[in-house]
């Protein structure tokens, strides 16, 4: 008797490595038989194979069949069944693909061009920046000649030999996991998979048995799997092939010695490094202090090495020519992961742009960091928290360095996930006095174990669902399993001894489970108290709001709980009756539909009228497009990944929340979900300020028109009004070429429409010396006076002020005093009240 | 005497205000009355009605585009110049209605 399970491939990315080797991890431990079948490519693959799983080539809405025989199928079969349809989806990051310069024509900045830019190499861009530092190029692994013609020894050694070699690679693995986090450490788990994978060692102890040397074996096998992958549909499948040949490189080093494979290089300063494929293992090998760069031949947007690199940050090109790889070693090279180059013959004048360039971009990630470090305010004054979602503890530190305020939400399903047992009070006491001490007394959030049907544990005994997501989850399971909770709560309630930290319940729909909370929440403090033991005083307790019906009686729960937070993933789901994953219904699941920004302003104003705290926890607080929503509704806080952070604040200190309240009640009076879209992407610009200090440069030293107008740019970008400033100046140009806008006296008005600005701007460059500017008195300018105003921008306000500010630039005292005043506050001063007067 | 103009510049933001602005000082310090009408990125401002443009005793089109509603001129003599000439010499502008 066997049994079968059907389904659709729900990954958008196919099954590769990652979450093959997650369900191996869940397979693993049963005996029965677990074949997987794809019904679309016919291929069958034993599933507690990585590797075999891997080469089904199973895409994003396969027709696929588990099939389990055994004495434990059932159990195999209903674990295997909840994973697929809960946290497999989980498995998967979001990838995040720099989507290549579509444009075959590159165009470069005219300033660029102008410096004499002539010689240089085109690459897609997997990770932006740029970067100088001197040529170092990394070949290809290739078995060295004696050893692929070496005959094979007893082939008992051979064996034994490999076994030894893969054990050194685990250990190395797994040294290696310890210390890493996040994206290496996940690749580095998806290697180990590899490592273990069954397929692989019957393909070496195949390829030994037909009397092949160790080092040959592996070689072959490696490559064995590697065609398989290469014949994949999917490019992301087919770039898992760098990930089998890491696997290869690190037995065969083992295998041959150290002298049998390459050195890993010793940087002795900046470098860039030039390969036609690099390995992750290779990648990770590399002195990342003194990478500045990458140039990389064939290694698609999503292979494991650009992932890496990516989540270091350093500036990384793809699909380079062969020709940009036969660089010199040694020589100078400028990466331009920005525009999508790499510079090897530099001349002096691209030199300068670079360094003006870098020394801008430096500028403009310390702004960011310093934003990230200071609590969040609207331009007018009003103060949001930004605080950070984490899966784990160890998440926190990174949390905290970019910029979160707080940790608003601490899930701590994962604490409990794939293990036979629940953890106990030590160890959860362990993770969560963790975050509290990282949070080093900033707020911390955490949530009560939140999980259901769909995502089981084996130690909560939950009958079989048709619905789970309707069924038995969150605080609903904790009057069964009491002895779990109130374990919980005493880590938590220890934890808080250490600073501050609220604890939160998940799913409530109704009063009687939010007392059911509080009492074993009671229960915990009177154990702990009864034993003596050090415990946090009086720890807020709150409640997620993500079912509808709590909405409804905020009255009630204000009284019971002393804060909130709004789950908008769940609770836009369970009010919209619609489950984003299908792609049927997808359409419908949208946080900007009109009755739901009603029911969140409903939820905000019931809470904050009884003088409760309410956060926001979701992906909600993610979209720029809502943002300005959030602000207007009045929350304390909004929770989002730790990544998007930065960005968030500095786009939320950029508005004014009178703005946003207004831009929320028409919002409420929208009709439907485009109508809200439309007036959130629509809003008027004029919460950012025309022109502050920060836009006028005194003293610049621009030689040529080129450069000035590079450099008026230089202060949008730098201002945050811009983040394609190449694009701007580009618009500046065309203008600028129709005729000079130099129109005499020492002044010019460069000026553009453009869709790429975030906000009206005016700019004021005084430059040191007179720059020819092809001006109508053929005098050179000394003051340029940079006007940029939205393309979408249909209002007048600001056409109004830059009209006023033309007809002043022609009178003799505006210029003469625009001519004298040498202090930016002072000039913008001036120029400012003479546009009010 | 009575003169009446209109600007209009390629992007409407800037030059056609700068032009505006040197043709109205620059009359009036002459002696002359002016009234000029702005075709910009706002649209039409300051708009010449047909009891204007029928008093007028000389029309200047500064402009680098078409001007919009022409017809409102016909029958009227229009000295046209690039935006920038009004910007840069006014005075000969305005001397060249005679």
């Amino acid at each position: 008797m066997a049994l079968e399970h059907r389904f659709l491939f729900p990954l958008p990315n196919g099954l590769h490595a990652r979450p093959a080797s997650h369900l191996e991890e869940i397979v693993r431990g049963f005996t029965a038989a677990i074949t997987f079948a794809n019904d679309r490519t016919g291929r069958t693959a034993n599933a507690k194979s990585v590797l075999a799983l891997v080469g089904t080539d199973t895409r994003h809405s396969d027709p696929c069949r588990l099939v389990f025989q055994g004495a434990d199928e059932e159990a195999a079969c209903s674990r295997v069944v909840s994973f697929l349809s809960g946290p497999f989806a989980a498995c998967d990051e979001p990838l995040v693909i720099e989507t290549p310069a579509a444009s075959d024509e590159l165009r470069l900045p005219r300033s660029l061009n102008a410096a004499g830019l002539q010689r240089f190499h085109r690459g897609a861009s997997a990770c932006r920046g740029v970067g100088q530092g001197r040529a170092m190029v990394i070949g290809a692994f290739v078995l060295p000649p004696t050893l692929r013609t070496q005959k094979a020894g007893d082939s008992a050694q051979e064996h034994a030999a490999v076994r030894a070699a893969a054990a050194a690679v685990q250990n190395d693995l797994e040294r290696s996991l310890n210390l890493a986090r996040g994206t290496e450490a996940a690749v580095l788990k998806a290697h180990l998979a590899l490592l273990r994978d069954p397929a692989l060692a019957e393909q070496i102890a195949t390829q030994i048995g037909s009397g092949r040397t160790a080092a040959q074996a592996v070689v072959a096998a490696i490559e064995t799997h590697a065609a398989i992958l290469r014949q994949a549909e999917s490019a992301y499948l087919r770039e898992r092939v760098l990930d089998l040949e890491d696997i290869g490189r690190r037995l065969l080093e083992k295998l041959c010695g150290p002298g049998g494979g390459p050195q890993t290089p010793a940087f002795s300063g900046p470098v860039v490094v030039f390969a036609e494929t690099l390995t992750p293992g290779q990648f990770l090998a590399l002195d990342r202090r003194l990478l500045r760069g990458l140039v990389l031949g064939n290694a698609g947007q999503t292979s494991h090495t650009v992932i890496l690199a990516r989540s270091f940050g350093i500036p990384t090109l793809t699909g380079v020519s062969p020709a940009a790889l036969a660089v010199a070693p040694g020589a100078e090279i400028i990466v331009d992961a920005n525009l999508g180059l790499v510079v090897s013959e530099i001349p002096t004048g691209v030199r300068c742009w670079y360094n003006r360039e870098q020394a801008k971009l430096t500028c403009i990630a310390q702004k960011l960091a310093s934003v990230a470090a200071q609590p969040t305010v609207t331009r007018d004054g009003r103060r949001i928290e930004v605080a950070a979602n984490i899966s784990s503890a160890e998440e926190a530190v990174t949390a905290f360095a970019q910029g979160a305020e707080g940790i608003g939400l601490f899930r701590t399903e994962l604490l409990f996930m794939n293990r036979s047992e629940a953890p106990g009070e030590e160890e959860q006491y362990a993770q969560y006095a963790a975050v509290v001490r990282a949070a080093a007394g900033r707020p911390v959030i955490i949530r009560t174990l939140d999980i259901g049907g769909d995502k089981p544990v084996p130690f909560l005994k939950f009958p079989p669902e048709n619905n789970p997501f309707l069924g038995y989850r969150g605080v609903r399971f904790y009057a069964e399993y009491s002895d779990l909770v109130r374990t919980q709560f005493r880590a938590l309630l220890r934890a808080a001894a250490l600073g501050p930290l609220k604890v939160m319940v998940p799913m409530v729909a109704c009063l009687e489970e939010a007392r059911t909370a509080k009492r074993l929440f009671a229960e915990a403090q009177q154990e702990l108290a009864a034993a003596g033991v050090a415990q946090g005083h009086e720890v807020p307790f709150g409640l997620m709001i993500e079912v509808p019906a709590a909405a409804f009686i905020l009255d009630e729960l204000c009284a019971e709980v002393d804060f909130f937070s709004i789950g908008t993933n769940d609770l836009t789901q369970y009010f919209l009756a619609a489950d984003r994953e299908n792609p049927k219904v997808a359409n419908l699941y949208s946080s900007l539909h009109p009755g739901f920004v009603r029911l969140l302003q409903q939820i905000v104003a019931g809470v904050k009228a009884r003088g409760r705290w309410i956060g926001l926890c979701g992906e909600m607080a993610e979209d720029a497009l809502a943002q300005p929503l959030l602000i207007g509704l009045g929350l304390d806080e909004i929770s989002l990944a730790a990544p998007r952070i930065a960005a968030t604040k500095a786009a939320l200190a950029q508005l004014a929340s009178a703005d946003c309240a207004a831009l929320l009640d028409r919002a409420l009076h929208c009709t439907t979900r485009d109508e809200v879209a439309q007036l959130l992407g629509a809003r008027p610009v004029s919460s950012a300020p025309l022109l502050t200090p920060e836009l006028a440069a005194i003293d610049v030293d621009c030689r040529t028109k080129e450069e000035a107008i590079c450099a008026a740019v230089d202060l949008l970008h730098v201002a945050g009004r811009t983040t394609r400033p190449e694009l701007i100046e580009e618009e500046i140009w065309q203008r600028e070429d129709t005729y000079s806008t130099g129109f005499g006296g020492g002044l010019a008005v460069p000026h553009c429409k453009s869709a790429h600005l975030t906000a009206n701007t005016i700019a004021i460059l005084k430059s040191r010396q007179g720059i020819e500017w092809g001006s109508v008195d053929g005098q050179p300018v000394r003051v340029a006076i940079l006007l940029a105003i939205r393309a979408d921008d249909h209002g007048k306000e600001h056409l109004k002020v830059f009209a006023k500010l033309s007809r002043l630039v022609v009178r003799d005292e505006f210029r003469e005093r625009l001519l004298a005043e040498t202090d930016p506050a002072a000039l913008t001063d001036f120029v400012l009240t003479a546009l009010n007067s | 005497m009575r003169i009446v103009a209109v600007t209009a510049c390629p992007t409407g933001i800037a030059h056609t205000y700068m032009a505006a602005e040197k043709l109205e000082k620059t009359a009036q310090a002459l002696g002359h009355q002016i009234k000029v009408e702005t075709q910009g990125a706002m649209g039409i401002e300051n708009e010449l009605n047909a009891a204007d443009i029928k008093a007028a005793d000389g029309v200047i089109f500064a402009v680098d585009i078409a001007v919009e509603q022409r017809e409102r001129f016909d029958g009227k003599k229009v000295v046209q110049v690039p935006v920038q000439d009004a910007i840069k010499d006014p005075k000969g502008v305005i001397a060249r209605l005679g």
